[in-house]
């Protein structure tokens, strides 16, 4: 089983989320960090021999197949891993709370690059009190440490990243959703994420990234 | 005697315009597989929603919903996937189903950025949709059906 290759900007942003899967199921990769300088010039040949077919990273190399747009990425790997759900009935709930997560993704990273702390302000009072409380509800109608039956999915990836996300800038957001709370912390103590985490391959976050470039 | 129904219809519950449901009415359309369709007045829809979050058949208080036995599903990709994974529509292997997959993310990209213009500004919209979205996401789309050199998006 080669090592797929995954060619990004060395920033958690779109990456996190895949990367997350392979650490937690110890699947082996490649990182190509891709230098800032040389991205006009990867952009462009990506696009003229159609690795890069809307002119973005993440890219995954897996033998013959280039692969872009993250979730493409993640439910190829998803599949790939046997993290679909058991069936058909399940995989269509990992794909309905997949978007539940990307809408939360959405409404969140609204203002997050252009201002920022208006952002932070939007998503404690309005954004996270709205979306939390529906998937408060999913994990309290189902029951599981899971959001979709008894085992991980590519879903509980996508949402504990995004979690990481926001409780980086907004702390306190998970206080009133206990199952909520509850589920993070299980995901996070995860070893493999623990392991990850404590090795130093990390990648930083893009709030982390800015914080540090306002620092120096 | 009583009669198995193997394939009982599906059911769709929407608003009474295209919208979020376009895409899976097509598909259901030309593959010509039977549904039913339950359409949902304006005035009737908050008594909806609040019922559909209270037992979690509309789990993001959102339609459009597809009742397919005892599943209910909402968010209108889903629904797609649900019936391309069921109707054999989702390519021939797992290359071609990551390909469908990525390409979809592409086709979002680009309804999300036509989309973002219409609530802005209905009047303007359209030239602004010609002059910036059109530019910059159909020449993907073009060099994606010249590179497959097929009828359509994957494969045959």
């Amino acid at each position: 089983m080669a090592k797929v290759v995954l060619t990004y900007f060395p920033l958690k942003a779109r990456l996190g989320v895949i990367v997350l899967l392979l650490e937690d199921q110890q699947i082996p990769y490649e990182f190509d960090p891709v230098e800032r300088a040389k991205w006009p010039e990867m952009k462009q040949k990506g696009l003229e021999d159609g690795t890069l077919p809307f002119g973005q990273v993440p890219q995954l190399k897996d033998g013959d197949l280039y692969l872009v747009q993250s979730l493409a990425i993640l439910r190829y790997l998803a599949r790939k891993h046997g993290l679909y759900g058991k069936d058909t009935v399940d995989a269509a709930k990992c794909d309905m709370y997949a978007e539940g997560i990307t809408d939360l993704r959405n409404d969140a990273m609204k203002l997050f690059y252009s201002d920022l702390p208006k952002a932070i302000e939007d998503i404690k009072a309005t954004t996270f009190p709205k979306h939390g409380a529906y998937f408060e509800g999913i994990l309290n109608r189902g029951g599981t440490d899971y959001l979709v039956g008894n085992t991980v999915t590519f879903a509980d990836y996508m949402l504990v990243d995004l979690l990481e996300n926001l409780t980086e800038v907004a702390p306190e957001i998970l206080e009133p959703f206990p199952l909520l709370k509850a589920y993070y912390n299980r995901f996070q103590a995860r070893p493999h994420l623990v392991a990850y985490r404590a090795s130093g391959r990390e990648l930083p976050s893009w709030y982390s990234w800015k914080k540090s470039q306002a620092a120096s | 005697r009583y009669r198995r129904n193997k394939m009982a219809k599906v059911q769709i519950t929407y608003f009474p315009f295209k919208g979020r449901q376009a895409a899976f009415v097509l598909l259901l359309e030309d593959q010509q597989i039977p549904y039913d369709y339950v359409p949902v007045e304006f005035a009737n829809w908050r008594e909806v929603k609040q019922k559909g979050l209270e037992d979690g058949t509309l789990p993001f208080g959102q339609i459009p919903q597809l009742k397919d036995g005892d599943l209910y599903l909402v968010q209108s990709s889903a629904i797609v996937r649900h019936l391309a994974r069921k109707h054999g529509l989702y390519g021939k292997d797992s290359v071609e189903a990551a390909k469908c997959d990525m390409y979809e993310e592409g086709i979002t990209d680009m309804r999300n950025d036509a989309m973002k213009l219409l609530f802005a500004d209905i009047t303007k919209a359209p030239e602004e949709i010609k002059k910036t979205v059109i530019p910059k996401h159909a020449p993907y789309f073009e060099a994606i059906l010249k590179r497959g050199g097929t009828d359509y998006l994957v494969g045959d």
